[in-house]
């Protein structure tokens, strides 16, 4: 009994150790840095201060207190960015109207969520958590780190980091409103005409108020958290990530952004992004892709496993994506899958998961390659990271080491409900791989 | 199949939630008042005094030593008994009873269901549902409540409570009206805007938002209204002013450590004072609640201990014990919470949303073994209580001129064996009945048979009820079946004889609420006589003789 109480007090005071701090000193010697924008130099150390990168060299000495960790015939990479995941977050889906733009999963976001923890092993540090594709026009996401460890939602938050809005295409919103409530859309057209209505709507909101803001009338417009959003998006504010997998679908949305002047665009799953490859990259809108995953519904039947190399070939600013608990923790091979079937180089594959994806976030200049100056988010493997043998053994947030594969409790959780029960067996909850549909309820969502 | 028994049980239950109101010693005799005798605790921390205390309209006129008081005065004899100030509820639903939701019709527009859809009601006050003849009063009476702070039933925006005296009056007898406005986390009901926390978060922020716009246009029409579009904006929105203005305080529901860290959050964007409600765990917000320097309710469902594993054959690995050491941990830390804010010195007071008022002694015995003193915690569920609802001036303590909400007690405070005796609202004497229990000593080595038919009769007040009972003994193990006037027959539980003390249950749902009842007797040859206890409603003498015996 004593000696467990002393383990479990151990686990505690390690976890509280995370607590206090946000940012942290490291030191890492002698690894083979693949840097991403500055190729791979070996022997190198990486010098960690203050949660920012200070130094990448030969023979970093640093003051002795800093924590140092020998990586001497390991591989040393920029943190993995996954530009679609909906982890971290208690909400994903207000399923309720075609157009929710008001609400913001940020919001809901969740640090005691294990997964978080479980991404961490995957060397995975930041992602992006999504609102669902339940409607057309969802809620805004919200670009966390995974601080894990922390109990504070607000710390898990990538301070700064750009807003970004989920849209969704095609038979999720078809199903949910027009099937589901009888309403607009119960049609691909009706998808489009939600997002021309809310464009439309929000430039005549924008000018009631700019209106009343210029003393032209004197009584206020009724507040609109949905319009208020939906301005936003139209003076660039905000980068679109849209749920979207057949080729027409993805051309009508660019032309409908084009008509309302707005040019963040990323299109996320994107399965027949392959077809339209090239104008994606006329009009600059990026692509966030599974490796070999489709032919899960009707609409996403027909695709490819060189979807990834085709637009990278084309100039489209591609990314790797999870959109699951598990795919997030081996999104590595995920890339090694789009190398191998597409013949990538290294460097275009594991930019798939690390710069492409901060870029489609517009957090590239704080992550997704090892720089001096930014964000001390590191992941040292065993292996080459495109490796089949490859597995992260340190994943650093902010200079802070939240995964040490020699210190991996079974109980990683953060917080327990006083009045939850004792977990009595593993979890093993069946993965919905479409967590898109998160909280849509049965009688509408028929799996993926 | 409705038997007779269940009529007559709900019976029982209709007369109890009326129970104490209309019984004859809970009038008013005279206009004055007098305790005499009494060890008076005037206020949380001060040691008990002999004194008299004379009561006027409800006001303590005079706390004496001599017998100088009005010759009219009714005089209750306090000899052995102690005077306390009487409890106050920072927060629950008494008085204000659960309706059935209404089945609402099918939204043409999820998105737009509007405000009763939505849960956005927080025009509504608990006016025209108070209800102070309602059984949860005197239940909460009963544990030594004279003041309750109504909070109304509903969603995200449910409405604003009231601070009424636990007393059945001619008018509604509030201490402070529309006191507060009550929020939630609660979602719409059906699938409507807002289903999820992120539509509640969002939605209380563009209330908060269109208010404000429209406090500040109705301001400046009613300055100059010439040639403005008159302001005409719904009551919904109109009823968050006092909130915007920190005004009526903001309570808001907020249990565990994620509802604590958002409702901060939302307290942040909507510049409210606001209250949190029902918490039972704060997580790593200490800092920030004692920043916003406001005080918060504290959840008095408290779990209890867990208990150490009985069984010694039971095999309990080392991954298990450090999962079971852990939810220890979580219950500890919720227990002693009062004490984390104590020792902060962040304010707090208790909330009752979900604690039953009958369990008040259990709770304050965690709260004890986990530090707090008996003076905190009376300091909590008076004075400070008090301070919170912004009634200190009138209640709380036991002063000259304060209002006469006492109880008297029959020991001091909070000790186990203490009853209380006595709850005096503003003046008004509530008796209550306090039998302590008879101890069944019972005989284990007594030999006696079961099995057979019987006769019982439960003495309910004002009515008694009588059954048959059939027991049947197979390979030592007893079954039993009750059967009432009507022939119907009803399935006993667990029943068991050990040594001559017989006990068995009994449960069924009856329009929708399940009644349990459990039964413990001493059976002689051919009596028994014991308790049966139904739901929270107490327990009665239950009598039972021998009819025949086992059928051949």
């Amino acid at each position: 009994m004593k000696s467990i109480y002393i383990i479990w007090s151990l686990l505690i005071c390690s976890i509280s150790f995370l607590n206090g701090q946000e940012k942290g000193d490291v030191l890492i010697k002698n690894g083979t840095v693949i840097t991403i924008t500055n190729g791979v130099l070996e022997n190198h150390d990486v010098y960690i201060k203050d949660g920012i990168i200070k130094n990448i060299a030969k023979d970093i000495s640093a003051p002795k207190n800093v924590k140092i960790i020998d990586a001497k015939g390991k591989f040393v990479m920029a943190g993995i960015v996954d530009a679609h995941s909906h982890i971290g977050i208690t909400t994903v889906n207000e399923a309720t109207a075609p157009n929710t733009a008001q609400v913001w999963v940020g919001d809901a976001i969740n640090p005691l969520d294990v997964s978080l923890y479980r991404a961490l092993a995957g060397g995975v540090t930041v992602s992006h958590a999504m609102h669902g594709s339940a409607n057309a026009i969802g809620g805004e996401c919200e670009t966390i780190k995974h601080r894990y460890g922390e109990i504070d939602p607000e710390m898990m938050r990538m301070k700064d980091a750009p807003r970004t809005i989920k849209f969704a295409l095609g038979e999720n919103p078809m199903r949910v409103h027009g099937e589901g409530s009888d309403i607009v859309p119960a049609t691909r057209m009706g998808v489009e005409q939600v997002m021309r209505n809310s464009f439309a709507e929000a430039k005549k909101y924008k000018k009631a108020w700019s209106d009343f803001n210029s003393g032209k009338t004197k009584k206020p417009p009724m507040y609109d958290n949905r319009m208020e959003t939906m301005v936003d998006i139209l003076e660039g504010e905000i980068i679109i990530h849209c749920h979207s997998y057949r080729a027409d679908e993805i051309l009508m949305l660019m032309n409908v952004c084009k008509d309302y002047g707005v040019n963040k665009l990323v299109f996320q799953h994107v399965n027949e992004g392959f077809k339209v490859a090239p104008e994606l990259a006329a009009w600059g809108a990026g692509a966030s892709v599974f490796s070999d995953w489709w032919a899960y519904k009707f609409e996403v039947y027909y695709s490819t496993a060189y979807n990834a190399a085709i637009l990278t070939k084309n100039g489209v600013l591609t990314s790797i994506n999870s959109d699951s608990q598990e795919l997030i923790r081996h999104l590595y091979h995920e890339a090694a899958k789009s190398q191998k079937y597409g013949d990538l180089t290294d460097e275009e594959a594991l930019k798939l998961i690390t710069i492409n994806p901060a870029k489609q976030l517009g957090i590239d200049d704080r992550v997704g390659s090892i720089e001096k100056g930014k964000e001390g988010d590191i992941v040292i493997f065993n292996n080459h990271p495109l490796s089949i043998y490859a597995i992260p053994e340190y994943t650093i947030v902010d200079g802070v080491v939240r995964f040490d594969i020699n210190e991996d409790p079974t109980d990683m959780r953060v917080d327990i409900d006083p009045e939850g029960s004792i977990p009595t067996y593993m979890h093993t909850e069946t993965e919905d791989h479409d967590r898109c549909m998160q909280g849509v309820s049965e009688s509408h969502n028929h799996q993926h | 199949m409705i038997g007779r028994i269940c009529g007559v049980l709900l019976c029982i239950i209709i007369a109890l939630n009326q129970g104490q109101s209309q019984s004859p010693e809970n009038l008013q005799l005279s206009k004055n008042m007098v305790i005499e005798n009494v060890m008076l605790v005037e206020k949380a921390g001060l040691s008990p005094k002999k004194v008299n205390i004379v009561i006027h309209k409800g006001i303590i006129k005079e706390i004496i030593t001599t017998t100088n008081y009005p010759p009219d005065a009714v005089v209750i004899k306090a000899d052995s008994l102690y005077a306390y100030p009487a409890f106050i509820d920072a927060g629950s639903h008494t008085a204000y009873p659960k309706k059935e939701e209404e089945k609402q019709e099918r939204a043409s527009d999820p998105g737009n269901p509007g405000y009763d859809l939505a849960g956005v009601t927080p025009q509504h006050t608990v006016h025209d549902q108070l209800n102070l003849t309602d059984g949860s009063v005197d239940k909460m009476r009963k544990a030594g409540f004279a003041v309750s702070h109504v909070l109304p039933r509903g969603r995200m925006l449910s409405g604003q409570g009231s601070v009424v005296l636990l007393k059945a009056d001619e008018t509604i007898p509030y201490l402070k009206k529309d006191a507060s406005m009550y929020g939630t986390f609660k979602s719409a009901q059906g699938r409507v805007f807002p289903s999820t926390v992120i539509g509640v978060m969002t939605k209380h922020r563009e209330l908060f938002k269109q208010a404000e716009y429209a406090k500040r246009y109705e301001n400046s029409y009613a300055s100059s209204p010439l040639g403005m579009e008159r302001p005409a904006y719904p009551e919904q929105i109109q009823a968050l002013y006092p909130v915007l203005d920190k005004s009526q305080p903001f309570f808001f529901h907020a249990e565990k450590t994620l509802d604590v860290s958002r409702a901060l959050t939302l307290n942040k964007d909507l510049k409210s004072k606001m209250i949190l409600t029902e918490v039972k765990q704060i997580g790593p917000n200490i800092d920030r609640l004692k920043a916003l320097g406001v005080p918060i309710l504290i959840s008095l469902d408290l779990p209890k201990t867990m208990e150490e594993e009985k069984d010694s054959t039971k095999v309990i690995s080392d991954s298990e014990q450090k999962l079971i050491e852990r939810k220890k941990a979580a219950i500890k830390e919720y227990q002693s919470l009062a004490m984390t804010l104590k020792s902060q010195s962040i304010p707090f007071g208790f909330s009752f949303l979900e604690t039953k008022p009958g369990d008040l002694q259990k709770k304050v015995t965690i709260l004890m073994e986990n530090g707090m003193s008996k003076d905190d915690i009376l300091k909590a569920l008076t004075i400070d209580a008090a301070t919170i609802l912004g009634i200190s001036n009138v209640t709380g303590t036991l002063e000259r001129n304060k209002l006469a909400n006492i109880i008297l007690t029959d020991g001091e405070i909070f000790e186990k064996e203490t009853t209380i005796n006595y709850t005096i609202v503003e003046g008004k004497l509530y008796k209550h009945d306090v039998k302590k229990k008879k101890k069944m000593t019972g005989d284990k080595d007594a030999k006696v048979d079961l099995a057979g038919a019987w006769t019982a009769t439960a003495k309910i007040p004002g009515q008694e009820q009588s059954v048959k009972l059939i027991f049947k003994k197979e390979d030592d193990e007893y079954s039993g079946v009750l059967v009432d006037d009507e022939g119907d027959e009803y399935q006993l539980k667990n029943v068991e004889l050990q040594g001559n003390i017989l006990s068995f249950e009994l449960s069924f749902t009856q329009q929708g609420m399940t009644i349990d009842m459990s039964v413990s007797a001493q059976v002689e040859t051919d009596d028994f006589e014991g308790t049966i206890s139904v739901n929270d409603f107490g327990s009665f003498p239950f009598e039972g003789s021998r009819l025949s015996n086992p059928e051949k």
